[in-house]
C-alpha cells in the first residue's frame, strides 16, 4: 500500500515538474528584483574624500585616487575619491552604509554597465610606468619613420606597358606606381615591430621566459632571411 | 552563552596533565579546544574544558619560547589530538609523549621544517607567502601504508582532486576485498591562513572575513565572532535583533541539514531525493536573499545588532513560506523513513557508541546521535534561545540512518523556533546607528554557539587596538572528523562515501587537518603482526 502511494506521489510529481517552471533564477533576472543588495557606485559630486569606505572595506577593494579638488578653510586642495576594484569586490555594501555623505549608492546593475559611469580621469602617478610607455611610443613612432623615410628615398617608377600586359594589344589606362624598398631594411623593419610586441608581451605577462621567447623570435627572424634569399634565387 | 574570560586557572606546564585529569573527573571532560597565543616573551596555551551543563573552565599555562615543550594531553583526552598538532604546526610546540607525529598537519608539505612557524608574532604573512612562493613543488606526502597488510590487500588512493568530492581531501584506503581495513586522512588542502589575516584587519573588517571561513554555515561564524567581541565591549545588542539573529541562524540550519540529506541521497545513489530536497530547500535560500541580501554570505550580524531590519510583512513571509516548507519536509520524512533503499543503506552503517563519540570530542548531531543530549542551544543558552521553548532530538543508535532522523527532526524543530519567534518578536530599532569602528578594550573573550554542524567555538583576545590580537576559531568538523577516521573500519567501500559524509563534513572550514589515523589498540596490533611475519619471510 506504502509503495502504491508512493510511485503515486512519483508521477504526480513528475507531471507536476514537466508543467512548472525552473525552480531556481537566473542570474540576470535576480539583479534586477529588490532582494540583492547591488553594487556600488560612486557620485563624484558628493563625495567628500574622508577614505572611509576605502578604510572600512573588507576585502580592501577600494583604493583613493586622485579626482578634483576640495575647498578647505579657503583653499583648494587635491582630494582623493574612491575606485572600486570591482573584481574583488564582494559587494557587501558596507562602503554605502558608512558613507556620510551619502556618496556612494548600491544600484541594482551589472558591473559592466556602471563602469563607465564611475570613470575618472586617472593621473598615471607612476613616473617609471610612465617613462616605460614613453620608450614604447618614441620607439615604434621611429620605426614608423625610418619606413617611411626609406619608401621617400627609395627609387620609384612606372612600368612600361609591355610589362603590364603579357600579350599584345590594349594599354592600361592608367599605370599604377610601384616603389623599391630596399629588401634588408624591410626586413629589419618586420622584425623591429616583432620585437616591440614580443616586449609588450613581455612586461605584461611576466611569467613567460623570457629567453625561449626571443631565441624563439631570433628564429622567425633567420626563418625570414632565408624565405627570402631563397626567394631572390628563384628569381635570379 | 559566551562571555569574557574572567578567571584563568593559572599552572605550571608540569603539572598540567595531573590538573587536566582532576578537571576531568570534577565533570569537565569536554574539551573544546586548546588555544595558543603568543604573548612575546612565552606562549601561552589555554585549555577549554566544558562540562556537561554548561560551565566552562580555561586552564591556561605559559612555556617559554625558546624551549616550546609540554606534555601531551592525548592519553586523556584523545579528541585533543588534531588541536595539538595544529599548534605544532602553526607555533612549533612538541608534545611529547604523542605515538603519531610525523609531517605537517595543515600547513602543506613544502613550508621548509627550518622556517619559523606562521602565527608567532614576530613572522610576517608576506613573509610566509614568500617562502611558499619560492618553493619549485609543493606535491603532499600521501600518508600510507609502507607495505602491504596482507598479499590480498590494495591501497585505493582517493583525490585529492576527484570529481566525486565537492572539497579537497585525500583518503588513503587499504581494502582487502570489500573491506576496507584501515583509513588514512590527509586534509588541509585549503588552508587559507584566515587566523593569521584576521590579525591584520579592524574588527569591522573581520566579521566579512571570518565569515568566509564557511560558505554554508556563514552567520554562525560571524555571529560567534560578533558574540564575543561584544562580551569585551560590554556591548549589549537590541533584543529585536538577537531575535533576527537567531532567525537567520535557524534559517540557516534549515538549510545546511537540507543540503546534507540532498547529499547523503546523492552518496548512497538516491538521486531522485538529491534534487528533490535541494528544490525545496531554494525556497529557503530565496528567503535568506530577502532577508539579508545574499543568499551564501549574509553580512548579516554586526557589533552591536544586524546590518539590516525585517519588515514586518517579510517576518509573516517567513512564516508562511517556513510552514509550507515544514508540510512538504515531513512528507519527505514520511516517505524516507519508510523507503527500504534508504533504510539498508544507511541503517547500521557507521555504527558507533556514545563512549567513542566522547573520546574524540565530538559535537553537534555527531554527538547527539549517539544519545547525548549536547547543544549549546540547550546547554549555555544564547540569542534569543532563552525565550523559546524547543527540544533536542537525540537518538541511541549512533549510525548514519539516526543522523538522518536527528537532522531531519532539527529542521522541524527549527521551523517551530522560528514560528515562536515571530510571534514573539519585539519591536525597535536591531540597526545600530553606526557601525563600530574603534578600539576594543584588552581582555580575552570567547564565543561559543550552535552551528548546524556542531559546537562553534571563537576565542578572541584584544589588546586596546583597532585589530584583535589573537583570533582562534575551532569549527565543528575539526572535532567530528576524528571519529570518521576511526569508524571507517570495517566497512564495505561502498559505505565509505556515505560515512564520510554522514557527520556533515566541511573540509573548506577545517581547512586543516593531517591525519593519521589512531586506531583502537587491538586493530593496530593486527598490522603490525602482519608486517612482523612478512619481514621474518
Amino acid at each position: 500500500m506504502n509503495k502504491l502511494r508512493a510511485r503515486l506521489e512519483i508521477i504526480t510529481s513528475a507531471f507536476r515538474n514537466i508543467l512548472s517552471t525552473p525552480i531556481t533564477q537566473p542570474l540576470a533576472t535576480s539583479l534586477h528584483n529588490q532582494q540583492v543588495r547591488g553594487i556600488p557606485m560612486l557620485d563624484s559630486e558628493k563625495c567628500l574624500g574622508c577614505s572611509l569606505c576605502a578604510r572600512s572595506c573588507p576585502p580592501g577593494a577600494i583604493t583613493m585616487v586622485p579626482g578634483g579638488k576640495k575647498v578647505i578653510a579657503g583653499k583648494e586642495v587635491q582630494r582623493n575619491i574612491p575606485s572600486f576594484n570591482y573584481y574583488q569586490c564582494i559587494y557587501c555594501g558596507l562602503c554605502a552604509d558608512v558613507c556620510p555623505g551619502k556618496a556612494i549608492t548600491m544600484v541594482k546593475k551589472q558591473p559592466v554597465e556602471i563602469i563607465s559611469l564611475s570613470l575618472v580621469a586617472i593621473p598615471i602617478t607612476d613616473i617609471e610606468a610612465l617613462k616605460v610607455l614613453f620608450a614604447f611610443v618614441s620607439l615604434l613612432f621611429l620605426n614608423f619613420l625610418i619606413y617611411w623615410i626609406s619608401g621617400k628615398i627609395a627609387p620609384k617608377g612606372k612600368h612600361s606597358s609591355k610589362a603590364e600586359e603579357p600579350f599584345t594589344g590594349g594599354v592600361a589606362t592608367k599605370l599604377p606606381v610601384y616603389r623599391y624598398h630596399i629588401d634588408e631594411l624591410y626586413i629589419f623593419i618586420v622584425l623591429f615591430t616583432m620585437l616591440e610586441v614580443a616586449s609588450f608581451i613581455l612586461i605584461l605577462e611576466s611569467s613567460l621566459s623570457s629567453t625561449f621567447f626571443l631565441s624563439l623570435l631570433f628564429l622567425a627572424y633567420l626563418l625570414i632571411l632565408t624565405l627570402n634569399l631563397l626567394h631572390r634565387g628563384v628569381e635570379e | 552563552m559566551s562571555g569574557k574570560i574572567q578567571s584563568k586557572m593559572f599552572v605550571e606546564p608540569g603539572t598540567i596533565l595531573d590538573i587536566l585529569k582532576k578537571e576531568v573527573d570534577n565533570g569537565f571532560s569536554h574539551l573544546v579546544t586548546v588555544t595558543a597565543v603568543d604573548l612575546k616573551e612565552s606562549i601561552e596555551l589555554i585549555y577549554h574544558l566544558s562540562d556537561l551543563k554548561g560551565n566552562i573552565k580555561h586552564v591556561s599555562t605559559r612555556i617559554p619560547r625558546d624551549k616550546p615543550e609540554i606534555a601531551t594531553v592525548t592519553t586523556l583526552t584523545p579528541g585533543a589530538d588534531f588541536y595539538e598538532r595544529e599548534i605544532t604546526d602553526l607555533f612549533g610546540i612538541s608534545f611529547y609523549g604523542k605515538q603519531t607525529t610525523t609531517g605537517r598537519f595543515i600547513l602543506p608539505e613544502c613550508y621548509p621544517p627550518g622556517s619559523p612557524p606562521p602565527l608567532l608574532k614576530n613572522v610576517d604573512s608576506n613573509q610566509v607567502k614568500d617562502t611558499l612562493g619560492k618553493q619549485e613543488t609543493c606535491e603532499f606526502k600521501a600518508t600510507t601504508l609502507h607495505a602491504p597488510l596482507s598479499p590480498e590487500s590494495v591501497v585505493v588512493p582517493v583525490g585529492p582532486y576527484h570529481p566525486a568530492f565537492k572539497e579537497p581531501e585525500y583518503f588513503s584506503l587499504v581494502i582487502d576485498g570489500e573491506r576496507i581495513v584501515k583509513a588514512f586522512l590527509r586534509i588541509g588542502f585549503v588552508h587559507r591562513g584566515i587566523e593569521k589575516a584576521a590579525e591584520t584587519r579592524s574588527y569591522l573588517r573581520d566579521i566579512f572575513l571570518l565569515e568566509r571561513v564557511c560558505g554554508i554555515c556563514s552567520a554562525s561564524h560571524s555571529w560567534c565572532f560578533v558574540e564575543a567581541v561584544e562580551k569585551l565591549l560590554g556591548v549589549e545588542p537590541p533584543s529585536r535583533a538577537t531575535y533576527l539573529r537567531t532567525i537567520v541562524a535557524e534559517l540557516e540550519r534549515i538549510h545546511s541539514h537540507s543540503l546534507w540529506l540532498g547529499l547523503v541521497g546523492y552518496w548512497i545513489g538516491f538521486e531522485s531525493m538529491f534534487m528533490w530536497v535541494w528544490g525545496i530547500r531554494e525556497e529557503i535560500m530565496n528567503l535568506m536573499e530577502e532577508i539579508s541580501g545574499n543568499r551564501v554570505h549574509k553580512s548579516f550580524v554586526t557589533i552591536g545588532g544586524v546590518r539590516r531590519d525585517v519588515s514586518d510583512s517579510l517576518l509573516r513571509k517567513i512564516q508562511e513560506i517556513t510552514k509550507e516548507f515544514g508540510k512538504q519536509f515531513e512528507n519527505l520524512l514520511d516517505t524516507l523513513v519508510s523507503s527500504e533503499e534508504v533504510i539498508e543503506r544507511t541503517k547500521g552503517i557507521g555504527k558507533y557508541d556514545i563512549e567513542v563519540a566522547r573520546k574524540f570530542c565530538t559535537v553537534g548531531p555527531v554527538r547527539r546521535a549517539a544519545g547525548e543530549l549536547f547543544d549549546v542551544r540547550k546547554l549555555e543558552p544564547y540569542g534569543a534561545y532563552t525565550e523559546v521553548d524547543f527540544e533536542v532530538p537525540t537518538e541511541e543508535e549512533g549510525d548514519v540512518y539516526s543522523l538522518i532522523k536527528i537532522r531531519v527532526k532539527e529542521v522541524l524543530e527549527s521551523i517551530n523556533i522560528i514560528h515562536q519567534l515571530i510571534e514573539k518578536m519585539p519591536s525597535g530599532n536591531p540597526v545600530p546607528s553606526r557601525y563600530f569602528m574603534g578600539t576594543v578594550p584588552e581582555g580575552e573573550a570567547y564565543g561559543r554557539i550552535e552551528a548546524p554542524r556542531g559546537e562553534l567555538f571563537y576565542y578572541v583576545k584584544a589588546n586596546n587596538t583597532h585589530n584583535p590580537y589573537r583570533v582562534k576559531i575551532r569549527t565543528p568538523t575539526l572535532a567530528n572528523i576524528q571519529l570518521v577516521a576511526n569508524i571507517l573500519e570495517g566497512y564495505s567501500i561502498s559505505d565509505f562515501p556515505v560515512i564520510v559524509t554522514s557527520i556533515d563534513p566541511c573540509f573548506s572550514c577545517m581547512d586543516r587537518v593531517t591525519v593519521i589515523n589512531s586506531s583502537t589498540g587491538e586493530k593496530t596490533v593486527l598490522p603490525v603482526k602482519l608486517l612482523k611475519e612478512k619481514r621474518r619471510r
